[in-house]
């Protein structure tokens, strides 16, 4: 009974808003005879409540009020395995990360009037629809301990998913880094939209079926963004550009991140390649997960086109190691903030006493940097570049990118040259993928984090050459 | 005094966008499938990105009227037949027939598979059902599949096991990770001849037969392997099946180098008659000849173009990009061709959307063009191309009924507003011209 009426409320409101638009817009177009600035058609067909910024990326007027969120706390007591998964994901983590705090108190220094929102709109959209201002917090601490609604310190919460109605666009950001994106959520009216086909209500809140939550499309606004037009963040956009799945659908964010468990059920960890660094690795609850995640992300082999590894040497020769890196991932290896982050190739050639006669990419703990001016090393990441083209660590910074990634589905070939200047009775040739969520630089202010940082390995390949007797 | 106050409230309506029949700022998101009315006079288009069908006039490409079908329905392959519009709703599984001249759309629902676990509600119901168990979880049980034998297994035990298939370097239930629809349906023929309707459905891999004056299910044929594109031979009742791009293997279906042909001379069953293997993969584009003796058909991830004939088997290939002049088993992944179309006795066109290019052996990413290739059946030479930005991305193509003229969609680029649309391209003298765009 209740989603009958809600549904009534809903048509209501859509013959409303399209009353309100005669009276707003075309009541003066009447008189005029065009009109040349319709409002967008989606606002009529499907119910969502409304914000309005101005250019500066603040609300002006909304519909939204934090209590209209329910705080995750809420979801707990019947969807436990739901919520302790929320719970150590990044989305719950998003206004928690000190290296979030750092680069969030970077945005408000260098743009004092929007560089709060800015960030802000997606680490807390309820902060951001509601127009909380957070510009007062500047540690994790300060803002947990604070007595701002659950909601806002929630992070990504919930009803941050579970009010969409329809879909939002890419976050195109301007020069002044203003807030734009566009949420499309029906909180606060007891509704809870979801996944599942035919849903039961129940007695804490009504069920709505949705098929857009099986859609790439949902992860946006705020996993694809561009700044100044340079393709910033751009991993909705990466899948989209391949053409079977933008056809399709298929290879969806959700089919990869939030994998279906047995139960029939869908893993909230969310799980990327970010972690919480507050944790040695080892206890981290995200750890073996984004392991696995990696470690299905690519396929690395000996050989492309004609070129072999040979299956012997000689003394005097060139040893050539053709290596080929198939990714097997609907985005950029790596995606996301993917100018924090580097891929690479390690390679190591012993002999047959197991001494190290060559290597690239090899690091000898984790928080090192990899040797940048090694001509034979294969990595894979992006440098953002800064209004004079330098070097840039920030996106609100960022006039230009490049992009060494590895294309979603592309293949990478690379050749390494060895001359063999002794006898041997074989070699063993060792290559690893690698990867880790922070260039090691990035941490430089967070000493403590910096020594939690993984490096996991991705795939790995062997082989044995021989000496020609 | 009523009447007079509806005429009013419609006017004001259409005036101002609200009914949509105006020709005012619409940008469109990714434009997809094409088709053109008997008389040649519309151009309909279906907008993948915002669940809409837009109705364009064929001679200038003004937009006469934009149908909104549903935001989440994903729309996808559409074909015109008898003032209706049929229309697949990939992300609901199901196809809507809409009636022109009412702007009336029936729903179709398309499930070739058995109902799920999930559905069953009561414990009896489930535990009667092969494969299904109750999960007994107090308000939260529910009925589901039994217990994935899949799981744990090694890659030699994987693929031993029915239902199971080895997937990104784990072992998984057949099908399993697919989890946007049980069906999606993607691409529809319509043969007005004997008055059927077939649709594909890329996850669960069957082609449906349909009649076109009750659009009721006829006949549904299994062929895997993610079916997408079709063409006709009316004549000899004959279908021909396409692939979708397989992306390292992930997508459902391992295999991804044949085309089928389906005989539906039987009324009531199809048969799978012939099987065609090529040695490209990813065959996508297909188009067939006038008298249907030859099918052509391009490989999305290896650009090459293939002649098959039907009757003997034979089939010859020839590489499309010749910058790079790749064999025919190098994906090269530059032009990305997506669909062709065999015009008059000799021409054939295809659509590459092209876009961004990865060079595997230095890394570096290059912009090609979307293009328009215009090739010779009888010589299988390139006759003329017509390049667009890297951003275009031309996907579907569709001829005019009654005109030289071809219309193509630009599905356009995620990131760039405007860069989707729909281009009119005359091809008089072999010369391929832009007649009008629109975006």
């Amino acid at each position: 009974m209740k989603t009958i009426i809600w549904k009534l409320y809903g048509q209501l409101i859509n013959v409303m808003s399209s009353l309100i638009r005669i009276g707003t817009c075309c009541l003066s177009c009447v008189i005029v005879t065009s009109c040349n600035n319709p409002i967008p058609d989606e606002e009529i067909t499907l119910t969502s409540k409304k914000y309005v910024l101005n250019e500066f990326g603040q609300i002006t007027s909304t519909n939204f009020s934090a209590e209209d969120f329910e705080p995750p706390k809420n979801c707990k007591e019947c969807h436990p395995n739901h919520y302790q998964e929320w719970s150590e994901s990044m989305h719950a983590y998003a206004m928690e990360d000190p290296i979030f705090f750092s680069g969030w108190e970077q945005a408000q220094h260098d743009y004092p009037e929007t560089g709060e929102r800015f960030c802000v709109q997606c680490h807390s959209p309820v902060a951001f629809l509601t127009g909380e201002d957070l510009s007062d917090y500047s540690t994790s601490e300060e803002l947990l301990e604070s007595d701002l609604p659950e909601q806002i310190k929630a992070g990504i919460s919930c009803d941050i998913c579970h009010s969409i109605t329809s879909l939002s666009q890419t976050v195109h950001t301007d020069n002044n880094l203003a807030a734009v994106a566009d949420y499309h959520l029906y909180p606060g009216e007891g509704i809870k939209i979801g996944s599942i086909q035919n849903p039961e209500s129940n007695e804490h809140h009504e069920s709505e079926y949705n098929p857009i939550f099986t859609r790439s499309e949902l992860c946006l606004p705020c996993h694809d963004m561009t700044i100044r037009g340079v393709e910033a963040e751009i991993t909705f956009t990466e899948w989209s550009r391949i053409p079977g799945l933008a056809m399709s659908g298929e290879l969806s964010c959700q089919d990869c991140h939030m994998k279906q468990k047995n139960d029939g059920t869908h893993d909230h960890h969310f799980t990327g390649v970010d972690i919480n660094l507050s944790y040695p690795m080892e206890e981290s609850p995200l750890y073996n997960k984004i392991e696995e995640l990696l470690q299905s992300a690519v396929y690395i082999k000996f050989g492309y086109y004609n070129f072999a590894l040979p299956d012997s040497i000689s003394k005097g020769e060139t040893l050539t190691i053709p290596v080929a890196v198939s990714s097997l991932t609907a985005h950029a290896i790596p995606s996301g903030t993917s100018f924090s982050r580097e891929a690479w190739l390690e390679l190591v050639i012993r002999n047959d006493q197991g001494n190290i006669l060559y290597q690239s990419g090899v690091i000898e703990d984790n928080s090192e940097p990899l040797d940048l001016s090694d001509v034979d090393l294969l990595l894979f990441t992006t440098q953002l570049m800064g209004e004079n083209e330098e070097s840039v660590n920030s996106i609100i910074n960022a006039y230009s990118i490049i992009n060494n990634s590895l294309p979603a589905f592309s293949d990478r070939y690379h050749q390494y040259n060895y001359d063999v200047v002794n006898d041997y009775n074989f070699l063993i040739v060792k290559v690893r993928m690698r990867f880790r969520s922070f260039k090691p630089y990035i941490l430089n202010g967070h000493p403590d984090l910096l020594s939690n940082l993984p490096v996991f390995e991705m795939e790995s390949i062997c082989d044995t050459i021989y000496f020609k007797q | 005094m009523l009447n007079r106050f509806s005429y009013l409230f419609v006017v004001i309506m259409i005036s101002c966008g609200v009914i949509n029949f105006d020709n005012s700022r619409v940008k469109y998101i990714t434009l997809h499938g094409i088709d053109v009315s008997d008389d040649g006079e519309r151009v309909f288009v279906s907008d993948r990105g915002d669940g809409k069908l837009h109705i364009f006039n064929a001679n200038d490409g003004s937009r006469i009227q934009s149908i909104k079908l549903s935001d989440n329905a994903m729309a996808a392959g559409i074909k015109y037949a008898n003032d209706k519009m049929f229309i697949t709703y990939q992300a609901l599984d199901q196809v809507g027939i809409i009636d022109l001249n009412t702007n009336n759309i029936d729903i179709i629902d398309i499930n070739y598979l058995p109902i799920s676990c999930i559905s069953y509600t009561s414990i009896m119901d489930c535990n009667m059902v092969t494969g299904c168990e109750w999960m007994d979880m107090g308000s939260m049980s529910h009925c589901m599949n039994s217990v994935d034998v899949c799981l744990g297994l090694d890659e030699e035990q994987c693929i031993s096991v029915d239902g199971c298939d080895w997937t990104m370097n784990m072992c998984m239930e057949y099908g399993g990770m697919m989890d946007m629809g049980n069906n999606t349906p993607h691409f529809i023929v319509i043969d007005t001849m004997n008055h059927y309707w077939f649709v594909t459905t890329i996850t669960s891999g069957f082609v449906g037969r349909y009649s076109l004056y009750t659009n009721e299910l006829i006949d549904k044929i299994e062929v895997g392997d993610s079916p997408a594109l079709m063409v006709l031979n009316e004549y000899d009742k004959k279908l021909y099946v396409s692939r979708m791009m397989p992306m390292a293997g992930m997508m459902t279906g391992a295999i991804s180098t044949i085309i089928q042909e389906i005989d539906y001379t039987d009324s009531n069953h199809m048969v799978l008659s012939k099987q065609f293997e090529l040695s490209s993969p990813a065959p996508h584009g297909l188009a067939i000849n006038l008298d249907g003796s030859e099918i052509y058909t391009t490989s999305n991830t290896a650009d090459w173009i293939w002649k098959i004939n039907p009757s003997s088997s034979d089939i010859i290939g020839f590489v499309m990009d010749e910058m790079i002049g790749n064999t025919h088993d190098i994906e090269t992944q530059r032009l990305k061709p997506i669909q062709c179309l065999s015009v008059g006795d000799s021409l054939l066109f295809v659509t590459c959307s092209a876009g961004l290019w990865y060079d595997p052996l230095s890394g570096e990413q290059d912009t090609i063009p979307g293009q328009v290739q215009l090739w010779n059946t009888h010589t299988m030479s390139l006759i003329d191309t017509l390049q667009f930005t890297w951003k275009a991305k031309p996907w579907h193509i569709v001829q005019a009924p009654v005109k030289d003229l071809i219309y193509l969609t630009l599905a356009g680029d995620n990131l760039y507003l405007g860069s989707s649309g729909i281009v009119c391209l005359s091809y008089e003298n072999n010369n391929l011209e832009i007649v009008w765009t629109a975006h």
